[in-house]
């Protein structure tokens, strides 16, 4: 879970989509006119970043994908204090791609659509056990890998077209399309008798990456500008709209065998708080630095996984990072962020570098359509 | 387009104010993956458990040696000793019959203890005996076993059972596997029993790590599981192969006194100075004293309904795991 809950420490720019290649093949030949300077729609595709809205403009097509590596080389016990991962072999790394479209219906209205496919493989320190005429090593490593529920998202911006300040409220519903249930495992295990037993046994879990159940959000934002600064101030709510089910692999071992078993069980997620404050200055008309500070906070949820109906520990991390900006041309717009974990409870914290790009293209013919 | 969004937002505020309403059967994580004690100093009236029991009405019944039977009610504790009828305060096993009433083995025979008071069997067949274990099988059979043998009670008489060789008279433990056969824990070997077969011998020469035999379990999977002393391995049985497991309790033989499933169908193992051994099927766990536990010599066990791990330490009381 921690996984969701750390990728989901993303900027605002970083809202993710789906899209079949075909029809965004489609969405590209209809979109790909290379606006003439003089038009209207040259100046909104090489707006400013502290000068554009929160939102796309009427008729205009954004494509964000890139890829944000992760290092898990930090967790937080239940009383904050930060443990090295590091130091005992068990950080670990966590390879996403994230992808989104969003779309302008209207000058103020976004519609999104995006998903993230992850790959992180979690290792525990490895332990070494010397028994009366045995002796036995433990690896175990827990794979997390797949797409994650496909989030639909709308964003509404207000209508006052205020020089300085503007608001958003956005909903989404991220819904569990892909299989969420883990494989079964891939234990191994190597004996050899010397003039007492070895044995090297390792465990291999198989899970997928995402949540499995429907959930639903709101946030909303807030954005400050001056000539060359500006502030985004934003905040989202998030919970589980139902119960989710999934599988837990259990094995035993027969005659240096393993057989495998699963077991089926309920659980919640709980509710999720995500806030940002995002500080960016427009050094030249192609170039922003960001500074930024984000947190999540975590409570509620269950999970009968052990038998019990018990709740989830509360997990809250605070990160702050700074990233930029660059307008390479009026179509491609490419962002770099670093985010560095502070403070923690109960969770994973991770060293983030993010590479994005950002496609645009504004349908000159969609955008005059309402002038 | 505006009512659209409208809808959208009233529907998905709705469904968001719903899921946050309170889940009130939840668990606290702080109330799991705990130990609780209990000692003369809250509650027991002697630190040398023997033996562990819930009725089918939720009461725990706890035997000690020397301060008779506590009896653990919903966080209330209560006792039963000789001043108020029992046979002697020393016990070595305790179980319900098919009424409902209670059978405690002390060192000067059973104590049955029934709604109406205290019914003493200080001897069986006009012979004195020591009662080490006592199980109640399916068919609603008492089994008892001695010092000097089996002793069954159908429900209306005694039959005892002896053997020549001495060792096997000694039965430590009693269990029944889902086949209905009753299976007998002895210092020479295993014994079991069916009404087709009779009873049947077996020890290291059929297969068995160790010839005592110091408790019996078969698990949820279907393994019989025999425990031993003073050897390096406990025997597992599928019914047809015999597995040699070792409990990885550093350089400390196997030494088990008991076995009990929990909820996760983990194999709990108490022994006598290496504390508790979790095996989940793949590889066995030791917890001591750093684990939590008071004490390394643990004589028996039970998991209660709700799931949580009883210990009885030989000399620093209860020990109760709750298991996350």
């Amino acid at each position: 879970m921690f996984l969701s809950k750390t990728i989901s420490i993303i900027t605002f720019m970083k809202r993710r989509t789906f899209f079949r290649p075909f029809s965004l093949f489609l969405f590209l030949i209809h979109f790909y006119q290379s606006p003439a300077q003089d038009t209207d729609v040259y100046g909104l595709l090489t707006e400013r970043y502290v000068d554009r809205p929160i939102n796309v403009h009427r008729g205009q097509l954004q494509i964000n994908t890139g890829y944000e590596l992760s290092v898990l080389n930090k967790k937080f016990d239940s009383e904050g204090k930060a443990v090295n991962l590091a130091k005992d072999g068990s950080a670990a790394m966590q390879h996403l791609f994230p992808f989104d479209v969003r779309y302008g219906l209207l000058e103020h209205l976004q519609m999104s659509v995006g998903i993230n496919y992850a790959r992180t493989g979690i290792r525990e320190r490895n332990v070494w056990i010397i028994a009366y005429d045995t002796e036995v090593s433990i690896d175990e490593l827990n794979e997390y890998k797949g797409l994650d529920n496909l989030n639909l998202g709308f964003l509404f911006r207000d209508p006052f077209d205020f020089k300085n300040i503007s608001w958003t409220i956005r909903g989404n519903i991220l819904v569990p399309l892909f299989n969420h249930k883990p494989d079964q495992p891939d234990h191994s295990i190597y004996t050899a008798v010397l003039e007492t037993s070895y044995t090297q046994l390792s465990y291999y879990y198989r899970n997928k990456y995402g949540s499995g159940i429907l959930t639903g959000a709101l946030g909303t934002d807030l954005k400050l500008k001056t000539s060359n600064f500006s502030a985004l101030l934003s905040g989202s709510f998030s919970s589980d709209l139902m119960e989710g089910t999934n599988i837990q692999w259990r094995s035993n071992l027969v005659e240096n065998e393993f057989e495998y078993y699963s077991e089926e069980f309920n659980y919640k997620y709980g509710h999720q708080v995500e806030y940002l404050a995002l500080f960016a200055y427009q050094a030249i008309d192609w170039f922003a630095v960001q500074l930024f500070a984000c947190g999540i906070y975590t409570y509620g949820g269950w999970s009968e996984a052990t038998g019990k109906k018990v709740g989830n520990r509360p997990e809250n991390l605070f990160s702050g990072g700074l990233g930029y900006e660059i307008l390479a041309s009026p179509h491609l717009r490419l962002f770099q962020t670093l985010e560095i974990p502070f403070l923690g409870k109960n969770i994973m914290g991770s060293f983030v570098i993010n590479t994005g790009i950002s496609l645009n293209f504004i349908s000159e013919t969609y955008y005059n359509l309402f002038k | 387009m505006n009512k659209l969004i409208n809808y959208f937002l009233i529907i998905l505020s709705c469904s968001l104010m719903i899921s946050c309403e309170e889940d009130t059967d939840v668990i606290d994580p702080d109330e799991v993956g705990i130990w609780k004690y209990y000692s003369t100093s809250n509650g027991l009236t002697n630190d040398d458990i023997r033996a562990i029991k819930q009725d089918r009405s939720g009461i725990i019944w706890v035997g000690t040696y020397g301060g008779g039977v506590c009896k653990y009610d919903h966080g209330n504790w209560s006792s039963i000793q000789e001043r108020d009828g029992l046979l002697d305060n020393r016990i070595y096993s305790i179980a319900e019959d098919v009424n409902g009433d209670m059978w405690i083995g002390t060192a000067y025979g059973i104590s049955i203890i029934t709604d109406d008071g205290i019914i003493s069997l200080e001897t069986i067949l006009d012979s004195y005996y020591i009662p080490l274990s006592l199980y109640s099988d399916s068919r609603g059979w008492m089994w008892i076993g001695t010092t000097t043998g089996i002793i069954i009670y159908d429900q209306s008489d005694f039959y005892p059972v002896s053997f020549v060789n001495d060792d096997f008279n000694w039965i430590w433990d009693i269990t029944e596997d889902s086949e209905g056969q009753v299976w007998f824990s002895t210092t020479g070997g295993a014994i079991s029993y069916n009404e087709n077969n009779g009873l049947e011998i077996f020890t290291v020469d059929d297969g068995l790590y160790g010839n005592f035999v110091s408790c019996i379990l078969q698990d949820s999977r279907g393994f019989i599981w025999f425990a031993h002393l003073e050897t390096e391995r406990i025997t597992r049985w599928d019914g047809t192969n015999f597995e040699y497991i070792n409990l990885l309790n550093g350089y400390n033989y196997a030494n088990v006194w008991s076995m009990v499933e929990d909820h996760n169908r983990n194999i709990w193992f108490t022994t006598k100075n290496s504390g508790v051994t979790c095996y989940d099927g793949v590889i066995p766990k030791t917890i001591g004293i750093k684990g939590g536990l008071k004490d390394y010599d643990i004589r028996c066990s039970m998991v209660d309904v709700e799931g949580n791990l009883w210990f009885g330490s030989d000399s620093l009381g209860l020990q109760i795991y709750v298991p996350e």
